[in-house]
């Protein structure tokens, strides 16, 4: 591509980066797969595939770099190179390299190549002594040889005088094709333009070439794009029909270009043909005698040709006119393409297993489901629009009850059904494995392990669960943290787990699954477990628990996500919990998820994710305030008390109302909203945690338990956080959701302020 | 006169790529991902040429190249690689189904020029 056009090159970007992760997951498992001849070939082939495409658009730097892990990766195929820890570790280099040298080219901003990880590839693809020699397949008698010859002016062959046919008659199937064809060199007389060089050319296709599907007609044209052409064949060679196989080719050509094109050019244009022909080519110049003569040999011994129908009826196909034809540029009608043989079924070649066999000859790989891109913003449009097709078929079934509407009962119920699938189905849209987040993390624990001295053995359970795409993008790095935190705190080295009595190598487990309506995520370690001691006294040191809390305390694992409980200098050297946990849980709580964790001392610790299957659909709490209709997550609200009209106490300035003999700050979502009228005597409070405190935000009412979907908010409102998004009710209405983490979070800090 | 080509290769960059430098009023490009799926198509179409890469998923091309051809209907059909590997790094009795190697990187120019002399007249 000359000019690299950028829709090609974004194009390339995209498919790079998947090709990329597919590369690195397929080194990761390279060393434990070996003799897995599949995972090696889709390895291979993501490696290829950027090299290909790289080229293809222009970006030859990153071509030829991902040609040196292709060429390590060949190797490892054919058997000439053993993987080991080293291998994987320069590809997986190489891998990275890569990556950051496409984001660079995505950035326009290029890199140089590497010269120490050139050197390392390089490495790789150098012989050692001891290796079996390189087996490459490449038969050498497949490689067509070429022979430069300096022929003085007096063995030319075009200076030899043209036989009588009657000498060389048609004995074209016993003659062996090393020979130089025997072809009629006619004189072409002085009809050659005078000042421009001509080639003279003998064209000997093998007999078999249209059986590959090789168009001469197409070869011949090419000729006579170059300049004036005459072109001369002997329809001699061809047997009689007795003795003739319409397929097979006996012709053979002598063509006279004018042209003053470079040989190469000619080379160029039998580069199809060359395997299985016999070409010559000489450059007679008009200038001076001397002649260069090109030979290409096709040296592969001719098989034995095929046993020749007697019944053959067919006109011959190659019936080129002879002698000499005239015709400079354009195109001879009569001669029949050749490529178009009339196959005559009755003469085909001895019988060939069928197509189903060689196609399932090797074991058939898993069927991959044709995927199509679709882009991300439309994906969630047409969400949107499928909730609101639902909203829209429930609000009509109330039509059902209306005696005059019978007759519309049958389709309305359909258009229930048919809608409700719509919207389900588009939801499904947005699901993605678990394993697109999971296949980070081999990698990732790899490194770590290598870092940090350990012997580390990851499993991986429930990769298949599926997950609303947004979420999965998320939670990488909120995982990446609590896998980093295991390998470098909770579990032991190689030589601590042995005096503990357990195997070696540490274990991290990642599991996924379904928990009723939500998705869990757990990572397990094998490792020493929480320290509990030290953490309740330091929870105790910091007043988060009571002086003397019991280390059996259920809250004190919880403790471990109080911000900036622990600092890293001082508790990741003893249990390894705690650096900014906080953060990780504030992450999951974003994605309307949970986050827990189970600990044993010495028997390692698990930290469970629990996390909704879409995020597009919300469990919701549909409550009034001040005439106004709200949905509330229903995962953030804890539990719904009743808040009769008693005035709430102060505390520390702040309105509280007491739940079962605790204070708890009390939120007024009527005067957040500066909504009118009077307060109701009764009102609803809704509990919910704020930065580890309950705090309550009381409501006037509550209506009811919705499914809505979330719809984003236009660009007025959204950069209000109190409101995470709007959705449609049953009646047809608009609510706004609340984000009752951002009010309380709001209302406090106009608290603070104002005291 | 309108002929139609089929383009296997699993890289959709790649796969637009040709599409956008062939296709015109004369040429048609049916474009697929693998060789499984070129296959099937060459089963339920007919075509007048197959353009494909070496390596991909489910069936390579050239165990396409060695289906394709024979197909009855396909003996002569002519049968490109494209592919960044050059023909002599594949054995010989390997490549006797392939008609023409092209080699990618490749100009436009020159694909379109290739494609257009293997097609049949």
């Amino acid at each position: 591509m000359g000019v690299a056009d950028d829709r090609f090159l974004q194009m390339f970007f995209e498919e790079a980066r998947e090709l990329l992760l597919s590369l690195e997951e397929g080194l990761m498992e390279l060393e434990r797969r070996q003799g897995d001849r599949a995972h090696l070939d889709k390895t291979f082939r993501a490696a290829h595939s950027i090299k290909g495409a790289a080229a293809m658009v222009g970006l030859g730097a990153l071509a030829e770099f991902t040609h040196g892990i292709e060429a390590v990766l060949d190797r490892i195929r054919s058997g000439t190179l053993a993987v080991d820890s080293d291998v994987i570790s320069t590809l997986l280099d190489a891998r990275d390299h890569l990556s950051v040298a496409v984001e660079a080219e995505a950035a326009r901003s290029p890199i140089p190549s590497p010269v120490e990880l050139n050197r390392r590839l390089t490495a790789l693809l150098r012989d050692p002594a001891a290796a079996p020699p390189p087996p490459p397949p490449a038969a050498p008698a497949a490689t067509p040889k070429k022979i430069e010859l300096d022929l003085p002016a007096a063995e030319m062959p075009a200076a030899k005088p043209p036989r009588k046919k009657a000498e060389r008659k048609p004995r074209a199937s016993s003659r062996s094709k090393k020979q130089t064809p025997e072809l009629p060199l006619p004189d072409f007389g002085g009809t050659r333009s005078p000042g421009v060089d001509y080639y003279r050319v003998t064209l000997k296709p093998g007999a078999d070439i249209l059986k590959r599907g090789v168009n001469l007609l197409g070869v011949l044209d090419e000729l006579r794009d170059l300049g004036p052409t005459r072109i001369a064949t002997e329809p001699g060679l061809v047997p009689t029909l007795e003795e003739m196989d319409p397929e097979r080719c006996y012709l053979a050509w002598t063509i006279e270009v004018e042209s003053n094109e470079p040989r190469e050019r000619l080379d160029d244009v039998f580069l199809f043909i060359a395997d299985d022909s016999t070409i010559t080519i000489e450059r007679h110049s008009t200038s001076e005698p001397a002649v260069e003569t090109e030979v290409v040999i096709e040296p592969a011994p001719e098989p034995a040709p095929a046993k020749l129908a007697p019944t053959a009826a067919k006109t011959p196909p190659a019936a080129a006119p002879f002698p000499v034809e005239e015709k400079p540029a354009s195109k001879p009608p009569e001669i029949a393409p050749p490529a178009t043989a009339p196959a005559d079924s009755g003469k085909q070649p001895p019988p060939r297993p069928p197509v189903k066999q060689a196609a399932a000859s090797p074991p058939p790989p898993p069927k991959v489901p044709a995927r199509i891109r679709v882009d991300a913003g439309q994906l969630d449009d047409l969400v949107g629009l499928a909730g609101e097709l639902a909203v829209i078929s429930d609000n009509l079934q109330g039509l059902r009850e209306v005696d005059a509407n019978q007759p519309w009962v049958v389709t309305l119920e359909a258009l229930d059904r048919v809608s409700r699938l719509i919207r389900d189905t588009t939801l499904e849209l947005r699901m993605v494995p678990v394993e697109e987040l999971f296949s980070r993390f081999p990698r990732v624990v790899r490194d770590l392990a290598d870092r940090f001295g350990k012997e580390i053995e990851l499993r991986v359970i429930g990769q298949e669960t599926r997950l609303d795409r947004t979420i999965v993008e998320r939670l990488s790095d909120p995982m990446i943290h609590l896998i980093r935190n295991a390998v470098d705190h909770a579990l032991e080295t190689p030589e601590e787990r042995m005096a503990a009595g357990k195997p070696r190598a540490g274990r991290i487990t990642l599991w996924a699954g379904h928990e009723g309506d939500r998705v869990a995520l757990r990572i397990q370690d094998d490792g020493r477990g929480l320290d509990r001691d030290r953490i309740v006294k330091r929870g105790i040191a910091r007043g988060l628990v009571p002086v003397g809390t019991s280390v059996d305390d259920p809250r004190v694992d919880t403790l471990i996500f109080e911000p900036g409980f622990s600092t890293r200098d001082e508790v990741s050297e003893l249990s390894g919990r705690g650096v900014g946990l906080d953060v990780v849980r504030d992450a999951v709580r974003g994605l309307r998820g949970s986050l827990a964790v189970e600990s044993q001392p010495g028997k390692g610790t698990s930290f469970i994710f629990r996390l909704p299957l879409t995020l597009a659909l919300i469990d919701g709490l549909l409550v009034e305030t001040g005439g106004n209709r709200y949905v509330v997550p229903l995962a953030q609200v804890e539990e719904c008390v009743a808040l009769n009209g008693t005035n709430p106490a102060l505390s520390r300035g702040r309105p509280c109302v007491a739940i079962r003999g605790e204070l708890v700050p009390l939120v007024q979502l009527r005067e957040l909203f500066h909504a009118e009228g009077a307060r109701p005597s009764r009102q609803e409070l809704l509990l919910t945690r704020h930065a580890g405190q309950r705090v309550g935000v009381a409501v006037d009412r509550l209506l009811g338990r919705v499914q809505a979907v979330i719809q984003a908010l236009g660009e007025g409102l959204g950069n209000l956080n109190r409101f995470s998004g709007a959705t449609i009710l049953g009646d047809g209405s608009v609510s706004l959701i609340l984000d009752l983490a951002a009010l309380v979070a709001e209302s406090r800090a106009a608290d603070n302020h104002a005291h | 006169m309108g002929k139609t080509i089929l383009h296997a290769d699993d890289s959709p960059s790649v796969r637009r790529w040709v599409a956008e430098q062939l296709a015109d009023d004369e040429l048609k490009v049916v474009s697929v991902a693998d060789g499984d799926l070129a296959l099937q198509a060459m089963q339920q179409n007919s075509f007048d040429l197959l353009l494909t890469d070496l390596e991909m998923p489910n069936l390579d091309g050239l165990a396409l190249a060695d289906a394709v051809r024979r197909m009855p209907e396909y003996r002569f059909l002519p049968i490109l690689i494209l592919s960044s590997r050059k023909p002599n790094e594949i054995a010989a009795e390997r490549r006797q189904p392939v008609t023409g190697w092209i080699v990618k990187p490749i100009e436009p120019d020159q694909l379109r020029r290739w494609i257009r002399r293997s097609l049949p007249s």
